[in-house]
Protein backbone atom coordinates (compact mmCIF):
# COMPACT_ATOMS: atom_id res chain seq x y z
CA UNK A 1 0.00 0.00 0.00
CA UNK A 2 1.51 3.44 -1.16
CA UNK A 3 1.82 6.10 1.48
CA UNK A 4 -1.10 8.22 -0.09
CA UNK A 5 -3.32 5.23 0.18
CA UNK A 6 -2.40 4.85 4.00
CA UNK A 7 -2.91 8.58 4.92
CA UNK A 8 -6.63 7.79 3.02
CA UNK A 9 -7.52 4.75 5.26
CA UNK A 10 -6.52 6.86 8.10
CA UNK A 11 -8.86 9.48 7.31
CA UNK A 12 -11.82 7.18 7.31
CA UNK A 13 -14.06 6.38 9.50
CA UNK A 14 -15.13 2.53 10.59
CA UNK A 15 -18.28 0.95 9.31
CA UNK A 16 -18.53 3.77 6.24
CA UNK A 17 -18.35 2.64 2.27
CA UNK A 18 -15.57 4.74 0.35
CA UNK A 19 -14.92 4.77 -3.01
CA UNK A 20 -11.58 6.83 -4.04
CA UNK A 21 -11.62 9.59 -6.50
CA UNK A 22 -10.27 8.17 -9.83
CA UNK A 23 -7.21 10.56 -11.43
CA UNK A 24 -6.46 9.57 -15.05
CA UNK A 25 -2.88 9.38 -15.73
CA UNK A 26 -2.10 6.69 -18.26
CA UNK A 27 -4.07 3.59 -20.01
CA UNK A 28 -3.36 0.47 -21.61
CA UNK A 29 -3.60 0.00 -25.25
CA UNK A 30 -7.05 -0.67 -26.61
CA UNK A 31 -5.83 -4.58 -27.25
CA UNK A 32 -4.72 -4.87 -23.65
CA UNK A 33 -7.92 -2.84 -21.91
CA UNK A 34 -9.88 -5.60 -23.97
CA UNK A 35 -7.80 -8.46 -22.44
CA UNK A 36 -7.60 -6.92 -18.86
CA UNK A 37 -11.63 -5.96 -18.86
CA UNK A 38 -10.06 -2.52 -17.89
CA UNK A 39 -8.39 0.16 -20.10
CA UNK A 40 -6.58 1.54 -16.76
CA UNK A 41 -3.99 -0.12 -15.37
CA UNK A 42 -4.62 0.64 -12.07
CA UNK A 43 -8.04 -1.26 -11.97
CA UNK A 44 -6.79 -4.74 -12.77
CA UNK A 45 -7.64 -6.38 -10.00
CA UNK A 46 -8.09 -10.34 -11.05
CA UNK A 47 -9.86 -12.38 -8.47
CA UNK A 48 -7.80 -15.58 -6.83
CA UNK A 49 -9.46 -17.49 -4.30
CA UNK A 50 -7.57 -18.47 -1.28
CA UNK A 51 -7.37 -21.93 -1.47
CA UNK A 52 -8.23 -22.27 2.69
CA UNK A 53 -11.60 -20.24 1.67
CA UNK A 54 -13.02 -22.52 -1.22
CA UNK A 55 -12.42 -26.01 0.83
CA UNK A 56 -14.21 -24.79 4.35
CA UNK A 57 -16.96 -23.51 2.03
CA UNK A 58 -17.17 -26.89 0.51
CA UNK A 59 -17.41 -28.25 4.08
CA UNK A 60 -20.22 -25.87 4.53
CA UNK A 61 -22.55 -27.01 1.73
CA UNK A 62 -21.97 -30.25 2.95
CA UNK B 1 0.60 -1.26 -34.08
CA UNK B 2 0.58 -2.60 -37.69
CA UNK B 3 -2.46 -1.61 -40.01
CA UNK B 4 -5.01 -5.07 -39.35
CA UNK B 5 -5.25 -6.94 -42.43
CA UNK B 6 -8.46 -9.77 -42.89
CA UNK B 7 -11.89 -9.65 -40.85
CA UNK B 8 -11.09 -10.99 -38.11
CA UNK B 9 -8.39 -8.74 -36.82
CA UNK B 10 -10.21 -5.83 -37.92
CA UNK B 11 -13.28 -7.07 -35.86
CA UNK B 12 -11.40 -7.29 -32.96
CA UNK B 13 -9.32 -4.14 -33.18
CA UNK B 14 -13.37 -2.42 -33.65
CA UNK B 15 -14.23 -4.80 -30.52
CA UNK B 16 -10.99 -2.93 -28.49
CA UNK B 17 -11.30 -0.02 -29.39
CA UNK B 18 -14.85 -0.04 -28.42
CA UNK B 19 -14.59 -1.03 -25.06
CA UNK B 20 -11.50 1.43 -24.77
CA UNK B 21 -14.50 4.31 -25.80
CA UNK B 22 -16.57 3.00 -23.23
CA UNK B 23 -14.29 2.86 -20.20
CA UNK B 24 -13.22 6.35 -21.21
CA UNK B 25 -17.32 7.04 -21.02
CA UNK B 26 -17.65 5.82 -17.74
CA UNK B 27 -14.88 7.82 -16.17
CA UNK B 28 -15.68 11.03 -18.13
CA UNK B 29 -19.65 10.80 -16.29
CA UNK B 30 -17.63 11.17 -13.07
CA UNK B 31 -14.67 13.36 -14.19
CA UNK B 32 -16.50 15.42 -17.18
CA UNK B 33 -13.52 18.05 -16.36
CA UNK B 34 -10.53 15.95 -16.91
CA UNK B 35 -9.12 17.06 -19.98
CA UNK B 36 -6.69 14.52 -20.92
CA UNK B 37 -9.05 11.82 -21.00
CA UNK B 38 -12.02 13.41 -23.12
CA UNK B 39 -8.74 14.53 -25.55
CA UNK B 40 -7.57 10.19 -25.37
CA UNK B 41 -11.98 9.54 -25.66
CA UNK B 42 -11.63 11.93 -28.84
CA UNK B 43 -8.71 9.98 -30.34
CA UNK B 44 -10.12 6.44 -29.66
CA UNK B 45 -13.34 7.83 -31.25
CA UNK B 46 -12.49 8.62 -34.03
CA UNK B 47 -10.13 5.50 -34.39
CA UNK B 48 -13.07 3.86 -34.07
CA UNK B 49 -14.79 5.60 -36.72
CA UNK B 50 -11.90 5.25 -39.03
CA UNK B 51 -11.63 1.40 -38.49
CA UNK B 52 -15.39 0.84 -38.81
CA UNK B 53 -15.12 2.07 -41.78
CA UNK B 54 -12.27 0.06 -43.47
CA UNK B 55 -14.24 -2.83 -42.13
CA UNK B 56 -17.39 -1.93 -44.28
CA UNK B 57 -15.65 -0.49 -47.07
CA UNK B 58 -13.73 -4.19 -46.95
CA UNK B 59 -16.28 -7.00 -45.64
CA UNK B 60 -20.12 -4.71 -45.67
CA UNK B 61 -22.14 -3.25 -43.45
CA UNK B 62 -21.87 -3.67 -39.79
CA UNK B 63 -25.20 -2.42 -38.96
CA UNK B 64 -28.60 -2.04 -40.16
CA UNK B 65 -31.19 0.24 -39.91
CA UNK B 66 -29.40 3.43 -41.05
CA UNK B 67 -26.20 3.42 -38.93
CA UNK B 68 -24.38 2.09 -41.70
CA UNK B 69 -24.20 2.66 -46.06
CA UNK B 70 -24.84 0.52 -47.91
CA UNK B 71 -23.14 1.10 -51.59
CA UNK B 72 -24.12 0.02 -54.82
CA UNK B 73 -25.91 -2.37 -54.04
CA UNK B 74 -27.81 -3.78 -50.93
CA UNK B 75 -25.42 -6.06 -48.56
CA UNK B 76 -26.81 -6.36 -45.26
CA UNK B 77 -28.67 -10.15 -46.64
CA UNK B 78 -24.97 -10.94 -47.22
CA UNK B 79 -23.53 -13.56 -45.04
CA UNK B 80 -21.69 -14.08 -42.98
CA UNK B 81 -23.64 -11.87 -40.48
CA UNK B 82 -21.42 -9.31 -38.85
CA UNK B 83 -21.77 -11.72 -35.45
CA UNK B 84 -21.15 -14.81 -37.12
CA UNK B 85 -18.00 -13.46 -38.72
Amino acid sequence: MSQDSLEWAQAMKLARAYVRPQRYTQRFDPLEGLKNGTIFPELVSPYTPPAETSRSHEEALG
Amino acid sequence: MRTPINREELLLRIQALEFAALDLNLYLNTHPGDARALADFNQISAALAQTRTAYEQAFGPLMNYGHSLSCGRWAWIDEPWPWEA
